[in-house]
């Protein structure tokens, strides 16, 4: 009954717009910095994910997350 | 296990950008990468990737065929939708995205959008309303909203001075035809879902074939909005949404009316040859010997029947299987000013339609033998209509014939056909076109066909009169 949130820390563009968008507070701003110079998101309380894909729907940048979600019962759509 | 990403249609490596090639070119937390993603995955739920256009437009999205896996056309500024026209009705089944910013599609593309939604053409448009030109760096877009400040409106968008902004939605669906007009906005959880319905609606409308569908998107530009990604959002909850209606306009679908198929049939030369010359069936003939391209130019005043002059000599060598251009030049008067019509002849494509040196010169009256005598290729020929021309020519390297046209077209009461003498007189004085099939393609080339008749035997008396005056009828043997 796990979910997984993955960030591709090079990718991220440090908008933080995930993390408004997120129910349960599952994301934060990371205190890494990466080769472009944006300060990416990680994830803090993985535990509470329901993943509902907000984050995913939310961030401008492609690939930029990835949410793997344990539970088959829920159907969900790629975003 | 199951899991939520970006989708495929998507690249995930952009090997057209340059510099880093893992992230697009927009700013952080721009609306445009957000809309961009949902489409592509509606393009992939509805399988219709191998068949998808995506036409990218001028603005910071210019750039979108970096990102999708799909055809891509990089389109004309606010021309998309007459793009996609085009693209639609040549390919019927293939899936349009027409993809536009609120300068390109409501500024210089006003024009575009609203003859394509009034046709109710086949196509999906996307129209990303973030109230600024974003690429230019934020000068007011008519979607700006009032007593916003911008770089060209540094006191604040004014009603009486700059107009209301312009609800693009509302104005699409006043019109008749659009299946499909809907306003959405990427700002918060809720709208993000409608939105993502909304992308996946409009495309599905253009794969069931129900007509124009219009997704106007309220979209963030941080940058310009010299807002953070996230207030920017609230920004449009709070401020945008007041002014433009979060709504669906218009929805047809329910009628399920499958609109009319309004492409053409594909045609090969022949059937449009056919098509555009009407009962005229497309003939052919052996080739004269031409051993290089030759351009012939016929000028004179308007009313002389120069462009048509033009028009029969090029459906004539088309007739021989030649490649053949037509270049018309003329004044905005129909009748009395300058006109001239360049035509190249050739047993190979011809890589532009403009010549400046003429092998042939067909003067029609004084100041055109002036202006162009001293152009004609040495060895060329020069033809003057002598009714209205005596000038001196004062060349020794071409050839020289003098037809009196306007008398004999006169003589014949059609005034207007003089530059059919004088083509018929270069059929017979060079190896061009034959006059034979000069003569077929007669029907073809007029516009009064009730006219045939006259203009044949107008031509018979031409041929006779070069024949009978100048004795021989291949120019090169001519000392
Ligand atoms: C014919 C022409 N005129 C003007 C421009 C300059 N220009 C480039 S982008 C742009 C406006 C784009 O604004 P919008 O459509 O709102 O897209 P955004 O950049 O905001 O996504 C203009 C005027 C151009 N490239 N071509
Ligand atoms: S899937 Fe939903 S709950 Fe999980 S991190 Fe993303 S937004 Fe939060
Ligand atoms: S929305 Fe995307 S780009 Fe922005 S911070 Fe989150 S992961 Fe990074
Ligand atoms: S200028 Fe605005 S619209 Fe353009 S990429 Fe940046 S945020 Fe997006």
């Amino acid at each position: 009954m796990k979910n997984l949130v993955k960030c591709d820390v090079q990718r991220c563009k440090g908008c933080y717009v995930c993390i408004s968008h997120c129910p349960k507070g599952c994301l934060t701003i990371d205190s890494s910095i990466n080769s472009q110079g944006y300060v990416p998101v990680s994830t803090v309380s993985e535990a509470d994910c329901i993943g509902c894909g907000m984050c995913v729907l939310s961030c401008p940048e492609p690939f930029a997350l990835k949410v793997i979600k344990e539970n088959k019962d829920r159907v969900c759509k790629s975003a | 296990m199951n899991t939520i990403e970006t989708s495929s249609v998507l690249y995930t490596h952009y090997e057209r950008k340059e510099g880093n090639q893992q992230t697009t070119h927009y700013c952080p937390g721009c609306g445009h990468g957000v809309i961009q993603k949902m489409i592509a995955s509606a393009i992939e739920e509805l399988g219709v990737q191998n068949r998808a256009i995506f036409l990218s437009p001028v603005g910071c999205s210019v750039f979108s065929y970096y990102y999708y896996d799909t055809g891509n056309i990089q389109c004309s500024h606010g021309r998309a939708p007459a793009v996609g026209t085009g693209v639609k009705r040549v390919l019927p089944d293939s899936v349009v995205v027409c993809y536009q910013g609120d300068g390109d599609l409501a500024g210089i593309g006003m024009t575009e959008i609203i003859h394509a939604a009034n046709r109710g053409e086949q196509l999906t448009v996307f129209f990303i309303n973030n109230a600024t030109y974003g690429m230019t760096g934020g000068q007011m877009a008519p979607t700006t909203l009032l007593h916003e400040k911008t770089l060209t409106t540094p006191f604040g968008r004014e009603s009486e001075r700059d107009g209301k902004p312009l609800a693009m939605a509302e104005v699409i669906a006043s019109l008749d035809a659009p299946a499909y007009v809907r306003r959405c906005a990427v700002s918060s959880t809720k709208e993000l879902l409608r939105t993502r319905e909304a992308v996946r609606i409009g495309l599905k409308n253009q794969v069931d074939k129900l007509g124009f569908s219009f997704i106007e998107i309220l979209s963030p530009c941080p940058t310009n909005w010299k807002m953070s990604a996230v207030e920017s959002r609230n920004h449009i909850e709070q401020v945008m949404k007041q002014f433009y209606p979060l709504k669906t306009f218009v929805d047809k679908r329910p009628e399920n009316v499958c609109i009319k198929n309004n492409s053409f049939p594909l045609m090969n030369d022949d059937e449009l040859l056919s098509l555009l010359t009407g009962d005229l069936t497309a003939r052919s003939f052996e080739s004269p010997v031409i051993d290089s391209p030759k351009t012939i130019t016929i000028a004179g005043f308007g009313g002389q029947g120069i462009l048509s002059g033009g028009t029969l000599l090029a459906n004539s060598a088309m007739a021989h299987g030649l490649d053949v251009s037509w270049l018309p030049s003329y004044g905005p008067e129909m009748r009395g000013g300058k006109a001239s019509v360049t035509v190249i002849v050739s047993d190979s494509s011809i890589p532009s339609p403009l010549d400046e040196k003429p092998d042939f010169l067909l003067a029609m009256n004084g100041p055109s033998l002036q202006y162009y005598k001293d152009k004609v290729k040495t060895g060329g020929t020069i033809i003057v209509n002598s009714t209205l021309v005596d000038d001196e020519i004062g060349r020794d390297d071409v050839n020289v014939y003098g037809i009196p046209a306007t008398a004999m077209a006169q003589e014949a009461l059609i005034p207007s056909a003089a530059s059919v003498v004088m083509v018929t007189s270069l059929a017979v004085l060079s190896e061009v076109v034959s006059v034979f099939s000069l003569k077929e393609s007669l029907n073809a080339s007029l516009k009064r066909r009730e006219l045939l008749d006259a203009n044949m035997d107008l031509m018979k008396t031409a041929e006779n009169y070069i024949t009978s005056n100048f004795l021989v009828n291949n120019y090169n043997k001519k000392v």
